[in-house]
């Protein structure tokens, strides 16, 4: 079981993001439970101010992936609150909850999950084949544009008629940090994005990443098991003794 | 395309060996019932639509399904001919005209029909171009004959050794092509018809040779018996018959006694055919009547019957199919967990997800069923060039 206790988020409180900031993620008194398990998710109050890039790091088992379906709306808390930018994703419908997601948070995984048997170009623009509404919002045109122009930043602009089997590691997760962006959302949830990564591709990426979503002004709540990639972060959260372990608060906008 | 097609699409390109697969299954499953309903339907047409055409036949004691076979398509002649004497008595009755028929020849393949200038008008044939049978030697042939071989009125067809190792058996006979019949789309348009002495003349019944009397190479002969010349082994007998050796052309033995396969009975009317029928029955000799229409409906009667246990049959390879296509679906929704779930985790609905598989299964099904219409459609197309090709045992 994991808990975190009140005095654990006082601390976090004291050390964490100033309230003042322009909030992406409240999160308050949250209880979770997966049924059928003893692990248990308790945190009485958290906040992610706009464009902050936090890290979540811990032991397996800690939570941090759950907390991450918490926020993108894939869990849903037994009691207490989850804001994302203002919306309460528990309180949402089915439906709406899985619209929120794919119009608001974008995903990149540990093992990328790129489908092979689409183009790169295919994969960036999964988003759009999946959800009619997304589809709708952007004409053909802009969608082909906005594709070009990440992959140009993410250094893959010559991969987009490429299967992902052909791609080096570091290469198919430039392509999920491009379908995660594709939509331009305003929270990005990366679970373990270097974990299969060599050492200098694992920055060149994470700067690419960073790169995006300060140009974008985007939120960026990752967790990895990874201690050598904190430095880019914003604030650092240790989910083994609930400290938050760094904090520059001049990364963090205002 | 929309993002669902999109994706099916893709899929199905990418593991193409695997789809491919899948719609044979599918393809062969559909295609070979109705295929085989398409032709049996045909086969049950050509046939009943053939004998009823041929009420009446007479032939030697034996196997009626192979004499009306015979008579109708000039299939395999029966092992037992008839005497030609049998066509006289019937024409003597008053009661029917007789048709004959000797069919026991080949010329490039296809039947050589022996009969007389009745059979066309009976079978109500039409020369399209050229004449009718005219002298000995002379062949009509068929459409096909004609649109197969690329022959034409003017040409000469060669028919074929029955069997090379009978020195003294049927030689080889160039037969001159006096005339074409229109497209009756039976089998009349895959036959040779020539005159039944002509067929005879293939038999070796008859043959033409030079003047032994004027030959001045003395080993033609052999010597004399009572007054008639008799030759040797060294005569060889004329292979083609023309003009100028037509005279020479003569027959050993008693006409009445040559054979042909089976005799078309036309009879005026159902009466005269009973009686005639009636008498056939009385008689011990090695002469039957039979009734092409009844043979063939009991032929058919069997063949739906044989029918019936292939369309079970398949109904359960088409039940299995459906099983292992269950299967399949199943597999793929495992193999493909992390897939749905990665697209579930980015919002998508699994009712969508469910959507994409169905999509992929519709293009798979889609694909069989073009394939099969395309398939049904050409064998429709060749059902009949098929079923008599199937009866003259040309496959």
């Amino acid at each position: 079981m994991f808990l975190l206790s009140p005095s654990d988020f006082w601390r976090i409180r004291l050390r964490g993001i100033p309230c003042q900031l322009s909030r992406m993620i409240e999160i308050s008194n949250l209880d979770f439970v997966y049924p059928r398990s003893s692990f248990r998710l308790n945190i009485e109050n958290l906040t992610i101010a706009k464009q902050e890039k936090l890290a979540i790091i811990g032991p397996s088992g800690s939570g941090k992936t759950t907390l991450l379906n918490l926020l993108s709306g894939i869990e849903i808390p037994r009691a207490g609150k989850v804001l994302i930018d203002g919306t309460d994703v528990a309180s949402l419908k089915d439906r709406q909850r899985r619209d929120f997601r794919i119009a608001n948070i974008g995903f990149v995984f540990q093992q990328f999950e790129l489908l092979d048997y689409l183009k790169v170009k295919d994969n960036i623009l999964l988003p759009f084949f999946i959800n009619a509404s997304l589809a709708v919002a952007a004409t053909d045109r802009q969608r082909k544009e906005r594709t070009l122009a990440l992959a140009r930043s993410m250094e893959i602009e010559d991969k987009l008629q490429r299967r992902p089997t052909k791609l080096s590691q570091g290469e198919k997760q430039r392509v999920a940090i491009c379908r995660a962006l594709v939509i331009e959302p305003k929270l990005i949830l990366a679970d373990e994005p270097t974990g299969n990564l060599d050492p200098a591709t694992k920055k060149k990426t994470l700067d690419l990443l960073f790169e995006q979503a300060q140009a974008n002004g985007q939120t960026l709540v990752c967790v990895t098991h990874d201690m050598g990639i904190l430095d880019g972060f914003d604030r650092v959260i240790d989910f083994a003794d609930f400290q938050v372990v760094r904090h520059d608060a001049n990364e963090v906008p205002a | 395309m929309s993002g669902l097609l999109r994706l099916a699409w893709s899929y199905l390109l990418h593991y193409r060996v695997r789809s491919l697969i899948l719609l044979l299954c599918i393809f062969l499953t559909l295609v070979l019932p109705i295929s085989l309903a398409i032709l049996l339907s045909q086969f049950s047409r050509s046939i009943v639509s053939r004998a009823s055409e041929t009420p009446t036949v007479v032939g030697a004691r034996g196997s009626k399904l192979d004499l009306a076979l015979h008579s109708i398509y000039f299939s395999e002649a029966p092992e037992s001919t008839l005497p030609y004497s049998e066509v006289e008595k019937l024409q003597d009755s008053g009661l029917a005209t007789a048709i004959p028929i000797h069919g026991r020849f080949t010329a490039q393949g296809f039947p050589v029909v022996g009969t007389s200038l009745g059979y066309f008008s009976y079978r109500d044939l039409k020369i399209k171009t050229g004449n009718t049978l005219g002298i000995l030697g002379d062949c009509v042939i068929g459409s096909d004959v004609a649109a197969k071989l690329d022959v034409g009125v003017g040409g000469y067809l060669l028919t074929d050794r029955g069997n090379v190792l009978d020195l003294a058996g049927e030689y080889p006979l160039k037969l001159k092509i006096v005339g074409v019949l229109e497209s009756s789309a039976t089998a009349d348009d895959r036959a040779v018809f020539v005159d039944i002495k002509t067929a005879w003349v293939i038999e070796g019944l008859g043959h033409g040779h030079q003047d032994l009397a004027k030959a001045e190479d003395k080993d033609l002969l052999l010597g004399e018996d009572n007054g008639k010349l008799v030759a040797s082994g060294a005569v060889l007998p004329y292979t083609e018959i023309t003009e100028n050796n037509l005279g020479s052309f003569h027959f050993h033995g008693d006409i009445a006694e040559f054979p042909v396969s089976c005799i078309v009975v036309s009879a005026p009317d159902e009466k005269s055919a009973t009686i005639l029928e009636g008498r056939f029955r009385n008689t011990d000799g090695n002469v039957q009547m039979i009734r092409p229409p009844i043979v063939i409906e009991q032929l058919m009667g069997l063949v739906f019957q044989v029918k019936r246990f292939f369309d079970v049959n398949a109904l359960l390879v088409a039940l299995a199919t459906l099983l292992l296509l269950g299967l399949v679906v199943l597999l793929s929704v495992r193999l493909r967990e992390r897939e749905m779930q990665t697209m579930f985790r980015m919002g998508c609905r699994r009712g969508t997800m469910a959507w994409i598989q169905v999509t992929e299964l519709a293009f798979v099904f889609a694909a069989a069923l073009c394939l099969v219409a395309v398939a049904c459609w050409t064998v429709w197309y060749f059902a009949e060039e098929i079923v008599q090709r199937c009866i003259n045992g040309a496959f």
